[in-house]
């Protein structure tokens, strides 16, 4: 059983335990996250524990507070069971959201892999939390976004650089050394500057705009290019959204945090 | 009043102050354990540890308490009380008129005293309005879109029923509408997720002289509140919770006035300690001494004047409620209707 190191939980369990199989669900957790503040929910601490038994996986989940909005709570007990569903070995998730005002509508309902709306009839417009998932994805592309055109501009590139980059131009974003990247046909090394590019390709990847790497690297959510007179007004619109998102994961850890008497490991940044 | 080093005096008005009855004694069921848990933490987290209360305190605190705090220590000269009434979690109500009332009769001159209504309440609720108005004289209300009500869960301000009571407000000379938009708690999908239904009664009712004070500026959605109040110029920010960030993460806190200022500008934002979730006197202390850090002045072009603080601080709150400033203690701020 894995217990979020600093859980003040005393849950112990007598049953069997698969240590390389909790590691590996744990690996799959990581690829959840909280939709509002685009990080993962392993990281925000939200994960409270991992048992695996014999190909059955219980996870317990813990959020902020009692009130975190039950359909943002319902897309991370949802991802998580379909993340620890994928990992070989594992035949039945059930998860946990423990210390929360639908706690019991919310585990039972996604353990049996139910709809949002099934289990809440009445509390969603449209197709279930499909809209509420593009719309948090498109608010993270937009962040990444800025973060990484900031990072360019920094480094000294013009506008009209950035706005003139193509995807295939990202050369390498798995080097410890920096990002390289294609500029004006040579090679260049940016120092620090992979894992921003990293971040942003793959939300750039999940509102699905990878499928030409002759496409613009900086575009709005449809795709279209920034034109380098627009890229600082563009900029300006994506900060706002990093702003909220921030300030709302700053709000988000340290709630946790006294909630659960947790470790103040607060970060600016 | 706060006196700067200089012998500059500033007009303080907390434009956000409660008086609550959180104790065990008042909860009806674990929604409202829940929800005093909740405020605690929010204080705990917050707040600096010298401010930090226990929780039997922070569930009911004194008038002694809150007159010290807020008046004595805390540089006020008036507060403005913003009832929030949960009737489905506290048997008495959470903080309802009445309750805020026992205050403002025994001091008058310290408090204004705003009410609460809720469309759901149909023709009651008219009816509690005008007996409210004719009892306290109100000129604002607090409104909380996300309460729950039976099996609601919610309403909306652009609602037809809401419409009815904002009517109703423009007749009884009721002006400044105060609408909590805050962190994501509850309810559901339907309309805890953005302030986008501030946007057509803020249009509708500006010729009526109605003013939309969106408490909490949306947070975490501040990119939609900015992107409505900068086209209308009736809606207002109150910086409860948004305030106490200058002491837990000083440069973010930075980043959101530089967005407020710059998208609403000094004369739209009303500052406020939400007490008693946090002391007024730590924030106004630091608010005094706060200035936009160097990346963000020469990035922005922002500055955060002594007019600046002094319009925040107590003079935007003052021409909403037609407030006499202290001579020297400000000057006459054109507030834009």
């Amino acid at each position: 059983m894995i217990v979020a190191a600093e859980s003040a939980s005393t849950l112990t369990s007598a049953s069997t335990s698969s240590p390389e199989l909790e590691e590996a669900v744990l690996a799959a957790l990581r690829r959840v996250s909280d939709p509002e503040l685009d990080e993962s929910v392993v990281e925000l601490g939200f994960v409270d524990s991992v048992h695996v038994d014999r190909g059955r996986v219980d996870i317990v989940l813990r959020l902020p507070t009692f009130w975190c909005a039950p359909n943002f709570a319902y897309l991370m007990a949802y991802d998580a069971r379909e993340e620890a569903l994928q990992v070989p070995g594992v035949n039945e998730v059930n998860v946990v959201l423990k210390d929360h005002m639908c706690s019991d509508e919310i585990s039972s309902g996604v353990s049996a892999g139910d709809a949002f709306s099934a289990v809440f009839p009445g509390q969603t417009d449209g197709d279930d939390l499909g809209e509420l998932r593009a719309l948090f994805c498109g608010k993270a592309f937009g962040m990444r976004q800025e973060q990484l055109v900031r990072f360019l501009l920094d480094a000294g590139l013009t506008a009209k650089e950035v706005v003139a980059l193509r995807a295939q131009d990202i050369l390498d974003t798995g080097d410890a050394n920096g990002l390289r990247l294609e500029l004006n046909g040579a090679a260049r090394l940016l120092r620090g500057g992979a894992p921003l590019a990293r971040a942003y390709l793959q939300r750039r990847q999940r509102v699905g705009l990878d499928a030409d790497p002759a496409a613009p690297l900086v575009t709005d959510l449809d795709g279209a290019s920034i034109e380098a007179g627009n890229l600082e007004a563009h900029l300006q619109r994506t900060r706002r959204q990093r702003v909220s998102m921030t300030f709302n994961a700053l709000m988000c850890r340290g709630l946790l945090e006294t909630r659960y008497g947790l470790v103040d490991n607060r970060k600016e940044g | 009043m706060y006196r700067t080093a200089d012998g500059e005096q500033v007009f303080v008005v907390d434009g956000h102050v409660h008086f609550w009855d959180g104790s065990p004694a008042n909860q009806k069921n674990r929604y409202a354990e829940g929800w005093v848990e909740c405020f605690y933490n929010y204080h705990k987290n917050l707040s600096p540890p010298d401010y930090v209360w226990p929780l039997e305190q922070y569930q009911r605190y004194s008038e002694q308490q809150m007159m010290k705090d807020r008046f004595e220590d805390g540089y006020g000269d008036m507060a403005i009380f913003q009832p929030t009434y949960l009737r489905d979690f506290f048997t008495n109500g959470w903080n309802t008129i009445e309750q805020d009332a026992v205050l403002k009769d025994k001091y008058p001159d310290k408090f204004i005293l705003n009410g609460a209504w809720d469309p759901r309440d149909g023709d009651a609720g008219i009816r509690q309005l005008e007996e409210d108005v004719k009892r306290y004289g109100i000129k604002g209300v607090k409104l909380y879109t996300a309460e729950w009500k039976g099996n609601s869960k919610g309403y909306k301000l652009n609602d037809p029923a809401t419409y009815r009571y904002l009517d109703k407000c423009v007749e009884l000379g009721i002006t400044n509408i105060h609408i909590h938009k805050g962190p994501t708690i509850w309810p559901f999908n339907r309309d805890a997720f953005d302030v986008a239904d501030i946007d057509e009664p803020a249009t509708l009712y500006r010729d009526a002289g109605l003013r939309f004070i969106i408490e909490h500026c949306g947070l975490p959605r501040v990119e939609d509140f900015c992107w409505i109040a900068a086209q209308e110029p009736n809606v207002y920010g109150g910086l409860a919770v948004v305030m106490p960030f200058i002491h837990a993460s000083p440069h973010y806190f930075a980043e959101v006035m530089a967005e407020l200022m710059w998208w609403l500008g000094p004369d739209r934002l009303i500052w406020s300690s939400d007490y008693a979730l946090w002391s007024p006197k730590w924030i106004v202390d630091k608010f005094m001494a706060f200035d936009f850090p160097e990346d963000i002045k020469q990035s922005r072009g922002l500055s955060m004047s002594l007019d600046d603080k002094r319009k925040i601080l107590g003079l935007n709150a003052a021409k909403l409620y037609d407030l006499p400033v202290p001579s020297g203690a400000g000057f006459q701020v054109a507030v834009p209707a």
